[in-house]
């Protein structure tokens, strides 16, 4: 897919670096993206791969299509991957849980993207000044658990999203893995306070939750006063430009604490032309 | 069995701190506590508190004949086999929490003493890695599950750390004092970062026997609910175990919930309040809207409530670890 740019990074806890869980796939027509769930279940960073590598070339429209194609590819990876479990001593737990991940997929099909969401990695589309459409709105939403794809069960429809979209010159795609989408929307919201957003941050502030201590240091940061276009999402995209900048730049993020500790993946799309 | 020193005056122990533990203690809490991730480089802590007293040989109501002693010996063993499956990654065991398991009773040398047997005999607090390395029994069982509508087997190892034991006096305050002790130890250990404090449950069925009044009990019980992280204060839990099911109460929400019972009001005061992060849990378990406020305490819990605030208890480590 033209004109996409996409890092992915593994969380640092401070004892070095984990594995990566996310996942992101680039292929001409399609990209993908996959935060593999290490709260749960075995090699989720094994899934969140295997998901990106299996998407189908065209795109998934409707949760049976999305039941249809699981369907087809659980199989393999569960007999790949129990006898490594069972080698390790922990077959049981791989039975129990098995392997989870979110998803996140986009189809360029003329002149139209078509998307699917399944949890809460979130796809965002915004215009040159305002965000016209996110998979997640409300950023309580993400101190819910997540909907997450698992070889081991059958979706449920709750979880999937789906729409098609159209750009306009200038406009952005994003996608990002949870806690960076959380950093995206949170920052979003709290420069822009009309009265719909200001009430989506108070119910934040008051679920006592992680995610409102992230709220709350951002409005220590001064990011109520910033330009969210140019002072917040224009150098976030610029460190894009290579891992090593986009890994400095979560980091002094994580250090102003305006960030919670994750992997990080984050893929944007701009159309320079309008698609019509 | 492992006795260790034990005979400090719970409440005087704060004089006895060196210079690093007195400056841990004064790190300030931060605006919105209890929101700290827990890493492997920021684990959390749990401290047990297990009554071994010779009540404890008393039947538990709800377990068909099981004694008390056996029926938290079931309980904790299960707790500490679900907390090391739940940090199990495919590259091995990440240390997100540090265990220590303190007794009471038994009519050992001390009052209190720590409970890790074999290879962890002597330590304090223990690493889950460890802890899966050294039980004192394991067992292999088979596990059965359904994959999208087919039967599948594998075997599980289920560990056992901690023996049913129930002898002698129940001297409580003793052990939490020395709960006291380990925990500002920790804190010290742990003075440079941002840890979710420790949590200390108490599991007990009966009335301390090493006091005279109910104000020295709680005063202990106070102090170390005064100890804190930057994260927030200790949270102490008590569980009391009865034989009356029907007149369990768990995590009430004021004191006109608890029946007139003395201890069971002595376990209120002595309980923290407990955080936001535990109330969704709490109120999906009670089957109810979102309460304000809950006390972290059980009276005449039978062996479902038991095992039902254990795990809401140490609920702290549900989709936050990284």
């Amino acid at each position: 897919m033209q004109n996409a740019h996409f890092q992915t990074i593994a969380k640092n806890d401070g004892l070095g670096k984990t594995v990566n869980e996310d996942h992101v796939q680039v292929f001409e027509n399609r990209l993908v993206v996959s935060d593999g769930a290490g709260g749960t279940g075995l090699f989720a960073d094994k899934w969140s791969e295997y998901l990106c590598f299996h998407l189908p070339n065209d795109p998934i429209c409707t949760f049976d299509e999305l039941c249809i194609w699981q369907e087809a590819i659980w199989e393999e990876f569960y007999k790949e991957y129990k006898p490594v479990a069972e080698g390790k001593g922990i077959g049981a737990k791989f039975l129990q849980e098995g392997s989870s991940a979110t998803l996140v997929a986009l189809w360029q099909v003329e002149n139209q993207f078509h998307w699917c969401t399944y949890g809460d990695s979130v796809l965002f589309h915004f215009g040159k000044k305002n965000l016209k459409f996110a998979s997640i709105v409300n950023p309580s939403q993400f101190n819910q658990s997540p909907w997450l794809l698992n070889w081991k069960d059958a979706p449920d429809e709750k979880g999937f999203q789906s729409g098609i979209l159209k750009l306009e010159k200038g406009d952005k795609l994003l996608i990002a893995t949870d806690t960076l989408a959380q950093y995206i929307l949170i920052s979003y919201l709290t420069s822009n306070p009309s009265k719909a957003n200001k009430a989506l941050l108070k119910e934040l502030a008051e679920s006592g939750s992680r995610l409102a201590n992230t709220y709350q240091q951002m409005v220590v940061e001064g990011y109520g006063n910033k330009t969210f276009q140019t002072d917040i999402l224009e150098p976030l995209l610029q460190s894009l430009a290579n891992e090593n900048v986009f890994e400095m730049y979560i980091q002094q993020l994580f250090q102003k604490e305006v960030i919670g500790l994750d992997d990080y993946s984050l893929v944007w799309i701009e159309h320079s032309t309008e698609l019509s | 069995m492992n006795i260790i020193k034990s005979n400090t005056t719970p409440n005087a122990s704060t004089n006895s701190l060196t210079g690093s533990v007195q400056n841990a203690l004064k790190a300030i809490v931060k605006t919105n506590p209890y929101t700290a991730p827990i890493t492997r480089a920021t684990p959390a802590a749990f401290v047990f508190l297990i009554d071994q007293s010779g009540s404890m040989n008393d039947q538990i109501a709800g377990a068909n004949g099981k004694t008390k002693a056996e029926a938290v010996a079931d309980t904790v063993n299960t707790l500490l086999n679900s907390l090391i499956n739940r940090c199990t990654k495919s590259e091995g065991i990440r240390d997100y929490f540090d265990i220590a398991l303190i007794g009471y009773g038994a009519g050992e040398a001390t009052p209190a003493y720590l409970l890790w047997e074999k290879a962890l005999a002597g330590k304090q607090f223990v690493q889950l890695s460890e802890l899966n390395q050294h039980s004192v029994a394991e067992k292999e069982i088979e596990v059965q599950e359904t994959i999208r509508g087919r039967v599948q087997t594998s075997t599980k190892k289920i560990k056992t750390w901690l023996l049913p034991k129930a002898k002698a006096q129940t001297p409580m305050n003793q052990a939490l004092g020395m709960a006291v002790l380990m925990t500002q130890k920790w804190i010290s250990d742990h003075a440079s970062t941002d840890n979710f404090p420790p949590i200390v449950i108490n599991i007990t069925d009966g009335r301390a026997t090493d006091v005279k009044t109910n104000e020295e009990l709680l005063a202990t019980a106070n102090e170390l609910k005064t100890l804190n992280t930057s994260d927030g204060h200790c949270l102490l839990l008590n569980i009391h175990i009865g034989e009356d099911e029907t007149q369990k109460v768990l995590f009430p929400e004021r004191l006109n919930d608890l029946p007139q019972n003395e201890a069971a009001r002595l376990l209120y005061d002595m309980s923290s309040e407990l955080p936001a992060l535990f109330h969704q849990d709490i109120a999906r378990s009670k089957g109810m809207d979102l309460g304000k406020s809950y006390v972290g305490m059980a009276s005449n819990a039978d062996v479902q409530s038991l095992i039902q605030f254990l795990n809401i208890g140490t609920s702290t480590s549900k989709g936050a670890l990284n």
